[in-house]
């Protein structure tokens, strides 16, 4: 099976529009189709004998607590990982491996963002053992540190050994209310195109619709545009509910003895694993329709990709996830800190100035209707004032978060001791009124708060590197 | 493990004891800019001369090239006394910038690697540039005596593995 799986994985690489090229060209200068046949089978033989070539001198072992790869038809490469270098390995079952229990896996280490290496169609009790296995060694190494440590200072304890458990598992009804709470904006990418040919189309469809002479189009078409914006919402609607069943079914979050577990899928199934100190930061959003039904989104950031995506979260789930991934940290309950409003004037300065250009391109274009673009500026005012003043963040001792509002809202944290490096900048306009940027850099993207007091950034910073150079516990 | 930290005990980063780059980086910077503004004049020229219906167009593309060199060299003048680096037990940070003033700081605990490069004008005048690199975050610190910077690279590193076999 593994053979076939490694074909379509060539076919793949040498790309679908190529060979649909490919094709064309032979169908048009094909002498006859029983020469064509020839040519498709000699390319299938090719194709399977390359990808059984492939198979056969593609190996993997686990040996001394590294996982040894090689690979290579013509030059032989062999992949030395060291199992506590593996910071995930992750599973996915499509379609043509189900009814072969076959699994695709993917491994990923730190050093690169994407998997380092991935292993097509493998048994799934295989793929289950090489999962746990990599697992088993962070754990019993991270206990080995724990013991030998006789500093005193503050280091993992050893996960404790506990069984698999469901933190969350959303039922039909949850993902299809996650379907209706999203913008279905792939409507309009279905619906555009069908819109230009529309004229075609009517022609081989019989809708109905009154014909219409070119000139008088603007005039007695324009009761159509609420049709066609309505038509572009229920079809965006249907199409996003069809993603989402597909990607997002039976969404699964289990949390086990080596960290969080998310399943879905309904016919691809794909299965994350992930330590929790590889979640370098957390976000957790409310969208405007989600806020309408008291559902939230958790993304955490891991080093690399396969950052976990959770839709449709209630408020006793989000926290049950917080408190799992945030483990110790301290608790806040009120965000207190502000950034200053002088971002509104900065925001109406930068917006007016830019208006001002445009108001003097657009008026040889519009005339007098360009002085319409001014209006953009008290209404950028008015989102940039909402937005500072719903602003709140908090520093404690390990943590800094930010929660910033508009319709909706979304919450950053992150913990001091993910930090890798600090920035603290101020601009011009910064300068003149002793306020600056701070940034949090992590292994997986930054988290900065602008327009603070330039003490209040350098005492964050001060904070964050000493957490990041004196907590012992595991960051990554 | 939690103790409790007097806020006020954490040490501070002293924005004001940096070290300056070594005088010859202004020179190096400069006679890079001219070079891409001599690179730019002999193109340029060679456009105009070669399409004489239209001399104007790249007369026009390089008079922009050449001012936006001219203001990035300004820019440079003015941001040489702003730029240092400040070694601590623990960290390595590094000063820059003149419209916006960055101090960028990347604890040796999270320094994945560090490596030296040196362009032919820096090493005609004995200078290399530092990088730090993190699984996050990298740092570039250019004009630096090519002693100190290979110094600063021992340390680095020696003090990145020092700190994650404590770890």
């Amino acid at each position: 099976m593994a053979i076939v799986f490694l074909a379509l994985r060539i076919v793949g690489r040498i790309g679908i529009v190529q060979l649909a090229i490919g094709i064309g060209f032979m169908l048009a200068r094909a002498p006859s189709i029983a020469w064509l046949f020839v040519v498709a089978l000699l390319v299938g033989c090719v194709l399977l004998g390359i990808a059984g070539l492939t198979w056969w001198r593609y190996t993997f072992c686990v040996v001394n607590s590294e996982l040894q790869v090689r690979s290579g038809v013509l030059s032989q490469q062999t992949l030395s990982v060291p199992l506590d270098r593996i910071q995930s390995v992750s599973l996915e079952q499509k379609v043509l491996h189900r009814p072969f229990d076959l699994v695709q896996v993917a491994v990923r280490t730190a050093g690169s963002d994407t998997a380092e290496f991935t292993i097509d169609a493998l048994h799934r009790p295989v793929a289950d053992a090489l999962q746990r296995a990599a697992a088993d060694h962070r754990r019993t190494s991270a206990a080995v540190v724990t013991v030998s440590d006789s500093s005193g200072q503050a280091v993992d304890p050893p996960p404790p050994q506990r069984p698999d458990r469901i933190v969350l598992q959303h039922p039909p009804r949850r993902i299809a209310t996650i379907a209706l709470t999203q913008m279905p904006l792939t409507g309009i990418a279905v619906v555009a195109p069908l819109l230009a040919v529309a004229d075609d189309l009517a022609d081989v469809v019989p809708l109905g619709l009154p014909a219409v002479d070119e000139p008088t189009i603007g005039v007695s078409l324009v009761w159509m545009i609420p049709l066609v914006i309505l038509a572009v919402f229920v079809v965006g609607l249907i199409l996003n509910l069809i993603r989402v069943v597909l990607t997002d079914w039976n969404l699964t979050v289990t949390s086990t003895a080596e960290g969080l577990r998310r399943n879905a899928g309904l016919l691809s199934t794909t299965s994350i694993a992930s330590r929790i100190p590889r979640i370098q930061r957390v976000v957790i959003k409310q969208r405007l329709l989600e806020g309408m039904v008291g559902l939230h989104t958790v993304v955490l950031h891991t080093i690399g990709d396969g950052d976990f995506v959770i839709p449709g979260c209630d408020a006793s789930q989000v926290d049950e996830i917080r408190a799992l991934v945030l483990e110790d940290s301290d608790e806040i309950e009120t965000l207190d800190r502000r950034v200053s409003s002088a971002e509104v004037f900065k925001a109406v300065r930068s917006t007016s100035i830019v208006s001002v250009v445009l108001v003097g391109a657009a008026f040889m274009l519009v005339g007098w209707w360009a002085l319409l673009i001014f209006l953009s500026v008290p209404a950028r005012g008015l989102v940039v004032r909402r937005q500072v003043r719903r602003r709140r963040w908090a520093a404690t001792m390990d943590a800094i978060i930010d929660r910033q509002e508009y319709l909706g809202w979304s919450r950053q944290d992150l913990l001091l001791r993910k930090v890798n490096g600090v920035k603290v900048s101020q601009s011009r306009f910064e300068r003149k009124r002793d306020l600056a940027t701070v940034w949090l850099q992590t292994a997986d993207g930054s988290m900065s708060i602008g327009m603070v007091g330039v003490d209040e950034a350098r005492a964050i910073r001060d904070r964050a590197l000493y957490i990041a150079e004196t907590d012992r516990r595991a960051w990554m | 493990m939690n103790e409790p930290v007097d806020v006020s005990e954490i040490p501070r980063l002293d924005e004001e004891s940096f070290s300056p780059m070594h005088p010859h980086f202004l020179r190096v910077s400069l006679i890079g800019s001219a070079i891409f503004a001599v690179a730019t004049i002999v193109v340029g020229t060679t456009v105009a001369l070669v399409v004489p219906s239209r001399p104007w167009i790249p007369i026009l593309v390089m008079s922009v090239m050449l001012a936006l060199t001219a203001v990035t060299a300004g820019l440079k003048v003015l941001e040489v006394r702003n730029i240092g680096y400040l070694l601590r037990d623990h960290d390595l940070s590094y000063r820059s910038g003149v419209l916006v003033k960055t101090v960028e700081t990347v604890p040796f605990v999270r320094v994945q690697h560090a490596r030296i490069s040196q362009g032919p004008i820096e090493r005609s005048f004995g200078l290399a540039t530092l990088e730090v690199n993190s699984a996050g975050p990298d740092l570039h610190i250019p004009g630096l005596p090519a002693d100190d910077a290979e110094r600063l690279k021992i340390v680095v590193v020696e003090r990145a593995g020092d700190l994650a076999e404590e770890l």
